[in-house]
């Protein structure tokens, strides 16, 4: 079966094969995703451009344009206003990015508004993710960055640097997944239960709470349960919205929170050991399956130096496009470590 | 509802590989995941395969980036 999903199309087609052995329908079953974004330079701006109109396609088409143009104009009245006072060079900021970078850096400007977090907190969750995926053979990025470092890098769209943002790139990533009743047929089976698989609508902000809400009642574990989790961090602001959104801290504490160290390795609450969308890396289709892929490393003790000592519950998060600064999709999965059959 | 368990995964090293398709790059993460699954292929009943559309373009790319590129894989700086 096809699976399009924009960004949530991994965890999809995951929650697709659940559904079907779930439902008694299959004994054994696979998801897999595979992407390519990545553009050359030198391969002309239309190439890019179609890249581009596939974000598009996961929203709602007939506002989306109206929409983005606002936000652009915004994020260039921001920028500008930041020329006018000494603090970017001229014509600093504000090139050609995805549309989705400005929907982000909407969201996070207004979290700063609301709640004083600062664009030092977003470079501190970039930051660690780096050195995160500085541990991971398996990551696009390898390389630490500091927190100085992540806030020098270039501007995207006000308070999001390049280096708070996911890169383009390619990659593939895969689950086989296995009812109950058919375990006992595979010999060494190191399973990892799916303790709950939801695919939420959206369309509204917050539906990534209401999602992991519904998640947390299948599985029966609450938030303070969870020890290791992966989430949506195609900017650092994501990563700091979803920390609120999961539970692990207060509405309006994220920044603060990251800035605890609760979320790096190590931490009270680790969140994207593998370095994330950040570092790890987004190609669209195959992200959730990555992350349902690390989780399964780290329950099965199997994540090297990014280990996460003793995880046993294991969450991720994966949002898909966007209905105004909504997730248009939203997958929430949670796992448990079993050792062995049973 | 079953209880359902995931028995293997893989992913292959995210990064640029503009010399390979979207079916390359879903045969090797096939590859790197059958090697430690306690499941052969031929046991698996269904599968749902995941691609927002990005991949139709893949052999323009290839054939723009061909001429000059020394290393298709990862890279490890943002430069």
């Amino acid at each position: 079966m096809n699976v399009e999903n924009a960004c949530a199309g991994g965890s999809s087609a995951f929650h697709g094969a659940w559904l079907g052995v779930a439902a008694g329908a299959y004994d054994v079953a696979l998801a897999v995703g595979a992407e390519k974004t990545f553009v050359a330079r030198d391969a002309g701006p239309e190439e890019k451009k179609k890249g581009f109109d596939s974000f598009i396609a996961g929203t709602d088409v007939e506002v989306t344009r109206a929409l983005i143009a606002a936000m652009q104009a915004e994020a260039e009245r921001k920028r500008a206003e930041m020329e006018e006072r000494g603090e970017l060079k001229k014509g600093e900021g504000g090139g050609a990015r995805s549309p989705f970078m400005d929907i982000y850096a909407t969201g996070a400007r207004a979290h700063i508004e609301k709640y004083g977090s600062t664009q030092e907190q977003l470079a501190i969750i970039a930051s660690k993710n780096h050195h995160h995926g500085s541990l991971n053979p398996d990551a696009q990025y390898r390389m630490t960055m500091s927190v100085e470092e992540v806030i020098a890098d270039r501007l995207v769209s006000y308070p999001l640097t390049r280096a708070m943002c996911a890169p383009m790139g390619d990659g593939a990533a895969a689950a086989i997944l296995v009812s109950g009743d058919a375990l006992a047929r595979f010999a060494d089976v190191r399973p990892v239960k799916v303790r709950a698989s939801v695919l939420a609508s959206g369309g509204t902000p917050g539906e990534s709470g209401r999602a992991a809400r519904r998640a947390y009642e299948q599985a029966g574990v609450g938030a303070e349960d969870v020890d290791v989790a992966e989430v949506h961090d195609a900017t650092a602001f994501g990563e700091l919205a979803l920390t609120e959104a999961l539970g692990f801290c207060g509405e309006g504490e994220g920044g603060r929170y990251a800035e605890s160290g609760a979320t790096a390795l190590g931490g009270a609450m680790p969140v994207n050991p593998s370095g994330g969308l950040e570092c790890r890396g987004h190609p669209i289709g195959a992200s959730g399956l990555a992350q349902i892929a690390e989780i399964v490393y780290q329950l099965r003790g199997d994540a090297g130096e990014r280990q996460v000592d003793g995880a046993r519950i294991g969450m991720t998060e994966n949002g898909g496009g966007f209905i105004g600064t909504g997730e248009a999709a939203v997958a929430v999965h949670i796992f448990e470590g079993v050792g062995s059959a049973g | 509802m079953r209880d359902v368990y995931v028995a293997a995964v893989g992913m292959i090293p995210f990064g640029k590989y503009p010399e390979s398709g979207i079916k390359d790059l879903t045969e090797s993460v096939m590859q790197n995941m059958m090697r430690h699954s306690p499941v052969a292929q031929s046991d698996v009943e269904a599968a749902w395969f995941s691609n927002a559309g990005w991949g139709c373009r893949s052999a323009s790319t290839a054939s723009a980036v061909r001429s000059r590129s020394a290393r298709s894989g990862t890279r490890r700086s943002r430069s």
